[in-house]
């Protein structure tokens, strides 16, 4: 009688990269079914990044805060900012999604001077 | 002294208080298992929001309190009426308020619990208020130095009616006569059944105004076809005046007087066989 042997093994993978400090960009889109919510988010960034981030609670169907990072708000105006997120975010967000965007921000300046 | 139901009287003083950062899922577990409807949200000792178990189900369970929770909840004195605790609920459309006693955090009083005490209030035959109503109101009234007047009257006869025909009839009457009162009196008025065969209207207006309604309705009561063809007519007792000025003297103990004597005017008036008998006072004088 023969014996069978039986043979198990297993494959390990791994991929390293780079942890992101914060795990959020510029700004995170909160739907207002999201399994996290703002303020959640809010402490978690504060935590690893104090005083970086701002939440704006919104009047949406379906965003219920946007968290933005203070710095964008010194080059445009939050209300701007908003709006501009809001109108682009809305068409991809959905009640129960959370999104990070990166923004740039580009400001163009011209000036005449008297020689 | 009017004994007026107060929050103090109704509210729950077993409460959990819950921490900011609690997980939805366990605080709904924790609100079924202990039968709360709703609790205190705290962060660091400090009093930051309220939640109720509606919430909780409207709230993905994997979030956390803070992203849940109602902020800014609204505190109440233990010895706020009922009835203002109603209006401040229907004014504000939440659906539980923190009671504080002696300024500390002491209970919690939900819409529904509220709604159930004020169930008792209302006259389940007539389907119009109680007594209470009409001295809140009036307090309220007098707090505002408003021009108050109150028509007490009761119907004549009313018992000969019980043994003639039966209770009822009897029952079948008052029916009506309500339905009759609150299709006729003013919409700014204060409708009540104040016991047995006895209503009072309040209104924030001079006595004139109220002699001239307690005339009306004595009119619109004695034409109308009651059942049995049974002839019903009122006596009224009419007070009024306005209080002048802030005095020190409890509003509640003035409210009391003015509806003992508009209820003594109606018996005035049912023993002189006239439809209405009136006091005009200045309030704080004659009463305090």
């Amino acid at each position: 009688m023969s014996v069978m042997k039986e043979a198990k093994k297993a494959e390990i993978q791994m991929h390293l990269t780079e942890f992101e400090m914060p795990p959020m960009q510029d700004v995170v889109i909160v739907g207002r079914n999201a399994p996290i919510g703002p303020e959640a988010l809010k402490r978690m960034v504060d935590v690893l990044s104090p005083d970086q981030y701002k939440i704006i609670r919104v009047d949406h169907p379906v965003i219920e805060a946007i968290v933005v990072r203070n710095a964008l708000m010194n080059m445009i105006p939050e209300e701007k900012l908003s709006e501009f997120i809001l109108e682009e975010g809305g068409k991809i967000v959905d009640e129960s999604t959370i999104i990070k965007a990166h923004v740039d921000i580009t400001v163009h300046v011209s000036k005449s001077i008297d020689l | 002294m009017i004994n007026i139901k107060r929050v103090s009287h109704i509210y729950s003083k077993e409460f959990y208080a819950v921490n900011v950062l609690d997980g939805v899922s366990k605080i709904r577990s924790l609100l079924l298992e202990t039968k709360n409807g709703c609790c205190p949200v705290m962060d660091d000792g400090d009093l930051v929001g309220v939640i109720t178990y509606k919430e909780l189900l409207r709230t993905h369970p994997n979030r956390i309190i803070a992203d849940a929770m109602r902020r800014n909840p609204v505190r109440v004195p233990a010895e706020m009426p009922l009835w203002q605790a109603k209006e401040l609920f229907e004014e504000t459309e939440l659906d539980v308020f923190l009671v504080e006693e002696k300024g500390r955090l002491s209970g919690i009083l939900p819409r529904n619990l509220l709604e159930i005490q004020l169930g008792s209030h209302i006259d389940l035959l007539t389907g119009l208020y109680k007594s209470d109503y009409i001295y809140y109101q009036g307090v309220q009234l007098l707090e505002n130095k408003q021009e108050i007047s109150i028509v007490f009257f009761d119907i004549n006869n009313f018992g000969i009616i019980d043994k003639t025909y039966g209770h009822t009839v009897g029952d079948n009457i008052l029916i009506e006569v309500s339905e009759l009162l609150r299709e006729n009196t003013p919409s700014e008025s204060f409708l009540c059944r104040f016991g047995g065969d006895e209503f009072a209207v309040l209104l924030p207006a001079h006595l004139d105004e109220s002699t001239a309604l307690a005339y009306r309705l004595a009119d619109i009561i004695s034409r109308h076809s009651f059942t049995h063809g049974i002839e019903i007519s009122i006596s009224a007792g009419v007070i009024g005046g306005r209080r002048h000025e802030e005095r020190a003297d409890d509003p509640w103990h003035t409210m009391e007087q003015l509806i003992n004597i508009a209820s003594l005017r109606s018996t005035e008036a049912k023993k002189s066989k006239t439809i209405l008998s009136m006091c005009e006072i200045q309030l704080g004088d004659e009463i305090a």
